[in-house]
């Protein structure tokens, strides 16, 4: 007699285990193999669009910090190009510097919860706190120099909050120069690791069409092998002064586009972030003073303006519609999570329960990213 | 290739489609007519001296007696962008997918229905993507009032601000 | 010996002779506060604090703390972001699916009061709306310090309570 199967309709999340916020999948399942996966989103809607419109521009510099968190500088700077651009502010080439140094920073300290959690979602819960101590030590640095630890409202409009203290430059090297011993310690401890590689590789492979298609960008697109990287492609701030190569998957081991290449395209930002950081460090202009452009209140011409930059988790990028006043007219945020979250429709079905979970930490969503 | 040429090849592809190019005090950008919609985004995508292959954003705006859907296409290829716009009136705010044209539109459409209330004609799934299944009204309109209670659940502040 | 505070104990210096006088409600206090295993209930920024606070430097640990996913398991719910409108009825049956005794600490200003984002019309405003809270930690996000000694104050109360006297207690209902 043959072995009748339904399909059963699993509910994960909002809450669960899987440290990326609250998401919820409504999964329907044979058994172990998935049919299909609906994203449901908006647990943490918090109406950021909503509030940009009842903030001036300068007071909403603290919401930016909160669409998404763990790379609290670079949104505040995304934020900061938009309103520059729109209203004509010039910003100073000392703040320029700054802005790079704490934006890479930054971007080391997300990669490393990204991986960190990653791990823990396989199973693997040693590189947690070693990802953990070594967010710590970035958390001191940008504690030290702006008072906050994780949403820090540093990069204002105009420039930087507050200059860097005596001393910062040369702990941030050391810094670096001490992370970049670290990082191959990493490597030892989980890449190469079998149970590592039979989680990941040629799991969820996300090919360039899907890619292009889905609006996927950031690493999650270099990985599936499409070279584009706003800092190198629609540079802004210093980045054409600065040398760094930008990692495409290279399918070490797998397939393009699968969970071990946007491991592994994460791994070398890190490694490409130290140098960078290192640049500027060295060519850092001591003799220019100025680190803000002193503004008592925004009041932008009428207009628009769409200006993207390259935060971690992808293209994180500010429409803002101004009516002349010091409030802007509609703020729009498009954000990276959002449509990496949109692709897992596409590719879910015919992967495992557990392949799903390897998945969808590897697209290293954030729920504020998706919900503002 | 600047705006002038995108609106010229459009213009030879797709007649009618492009009502007019909009500059300062705006960002440039192309005014679409909604009911062609379609046949310009598909002519963006495929046409190969343009080759628009990806959806940077789809978003939704309150402009009063209307409401506006912008779109900003990227090139990968020819390494540039171009931004449109397509009114719809508000007391009737229909306008046609382009999520199987683009994909991504799929989820940036349904934000839009969701929080602005443009319909999509011919999207697969049109429903609430953020806000719950059960929320009344759409909260970027300029016309909206915050509501007191959601279900059983108090949504007034205890304090002053 | 008698003890007010049951955390002063060490087991070794305390106690030569290997006998303590105490009433069993302190005793059972001590079990309870040194083993409050919290809920992994994070929602938003506070819920990256919430992980460095249970990380290397500031261990959340040695409090005898440790994290669970599931609520059957868990005496103590760290509410920590913003609990949106849609969330609030899961955030409630959560707290419901707890097993008595049971705390909760609203940890940030989403949690507390709404935060910053008392203007939002999707945002509740204040978790004390839909579950009773003890220990409410001011902070945008605290600090793992701050945290630890909201901890540290959950351990104070539990020390304090009366368990074994309280009488009958109604369903749901809280002391």
């Amino acid at each position: 007699m043959p072995l009748r199967t339904e399909e059963m309709t699993l509910n994960m999340g909002p809450h669960h285990p899987s440290t990326h916020g609250v998401l919820r999948f409504i999964l329907a399942s044979d058994g172990e193999v998935v049919h299909s996966c609906k994203p449901d989103v908006g647990y943490l809607h918090r109406s950021i669009e909503k509030i940009g419109e009842k903030m001036t521009y300068l007071g909403f510099m603290p919401y930016t910090d909160r669409v998404d968190y763990v790379c609290a500088m670079n949104a505040n700077w995304g934020y900061a190009l938009a309103v520059e651009k729109l209203a004509g502010i010039a910003v100073p080439r000392r703040a320029e510097f700054i802005r790079v140094i704490v934006g890479e920073l930054n971007r080391i300290s997300s990669h490393l919860v990204a991986l960190g959690t990653m791990a823990m979602d396989l199973g693997a819960i040693t590189p947690f706190p070693w990802a953990l101590r070594e967010r710590e030590r970035v958390n001191d640095l940008l504690e030290e120099i702006c008072g906050a630890r994780l949403t820090y409202n540093y990069v204002w409009i105009g420039g930087v909050a507050f200059d860097v203290p005596a001393g910062w430059l040369e702990k941030a090297r050391s810094f670096v120069d001490s992370f970049e011993r670290m990082i191959p310690e990493f490597d030892r401890l989980i890449t190469g690791n079998k149970i590592f590689h039979e989680r990941l590789v040629g799991v969820g492979v996300i090919d360039r069409e899907t890619a292009l298609g889905y609006g996927i960008s950031g690493p999650n697109l270099r990985a599936s092998g499409v070279a584009w990287d706003i800092r190198r492609d629609i540079p802004y701030g210093i980045y054409p002064e600065l040398e760094f190569d930008v990692p495409v998957g290279a399918c070490e081991a797998g397939a393009l586009g699968d969970c071990y290449c946007r491991f592994r395209v994460r791994v070398r930002e890190m490694e490409e972030s130290v140098k960078i950081v290192r640049q500027c460090i060295d060519r850092f202009p001591h003799e220019e003073l100025e680190f803000r452009t002193k503004l008592r209140r925004v009041k932008p011409p009428i207009g628009s303006v769409y200006v993207a930059s390259e935060a971690p988790r992808g293209e994180l990028g500010f429409l803002i519609l101004s009516n002349g006043t010091e409030y802007a007219e509609r703020m729009r945020i498009r954000t990276g999570s959002f449509t990496a979250m949109s692709v897992l429709e596409k590719i879910a079905p015919g992967l495992m329960v557990a392949d799903l979970v390897a998945v969808i930490a590897s697209l290293d969503v954030v729920a504020p990213e998706i919900d503002r | 290739m600047d705006i002038e040429e995108i609106e010229r090849r459009l213009r030879e592809g797709v007649p009618g489609g492009i009502v007019e190019i909009h500059r300062a005090p705006y960002s440039p950008h192309l005014v679409v007519d909604a009911a062609k919609i379609r046949d310009v985004c598909r002519f963006l995508r495929d046409d190969p001296a343009l080759r628009f292959d990806y959806l940077t954003h789809l978003s939704a705006l309150d402009t009063g007696a209307t409401l506006c859907t912008v779109y900003r296409v990227l090139s990968l290829t020819h390494k540039r962008t171009v931004a449109m716009r397509a009114y719809v009136p508000r007391d009737n705010p229909v306008i046609d997918t382009v999520s199987d044209i683009w994909p991504s539109a799929g989820w940036f459409e349904r934000e839009s229905f969701d929080l602005m209330g443009i319909e999509y004609r011919g999207h697969p799934d049109l429903r609430r993507l953020l806000l719950p299944d059960d929320w009344e009204g759409h909260p970027l309109r300029k016309d909206y009032v915050d509501p007191l209670r959601y279900q059983d659940i108090d949504n007034t502040r205890d304090y002053e601000i | 010996m008698n003890f007010t505070d049951m955390r002063e104990i060490n087991l070794h210096q305390s106690l030569p002779d290997g006998l303590l006088v105490t009433n069993v409600d302190k005793l059972l206090a001590w079990g309870r506060l040194s083993s409050l295993w919290y809920l992994l209930f994070g929602l938003a920024c506070c819920a990256i604090e919430l992980m460095q606070t249970g990380g290397p430097r500031a261990d959340l640990d040695r409090f005898g703390a440790v994290p669970r996913a599931t609520p059957r398991q868990a005496d103590l719910m760290i509410v920590a972001g913003t609990v949106t409108l849609k969330m609030a009825k899961r955030v409630k049956r959560l707290y419901e699916q707890m097993p008595e005794p049971k705390y909760v600490i609203s940890m940030g200003s989403c949690a507390n009061s709404g935060g910053l984002f008392a203007y939002a019309y999707s945002v509740l405003k204040g978790i004390d709306k839909v579950i009773p809270v003890d220990i409410y930690v001011p902070g945008c996000p605290p600090r793992p310090e701050a945290l630890t000694e909201a901890l540290l104050e959950i351990q104070k109360k539990i020390q304090n309570e009366k368990y074994l006297g309280r009488g009958p207690v109604a369903a749901g209902a809280k002391e």
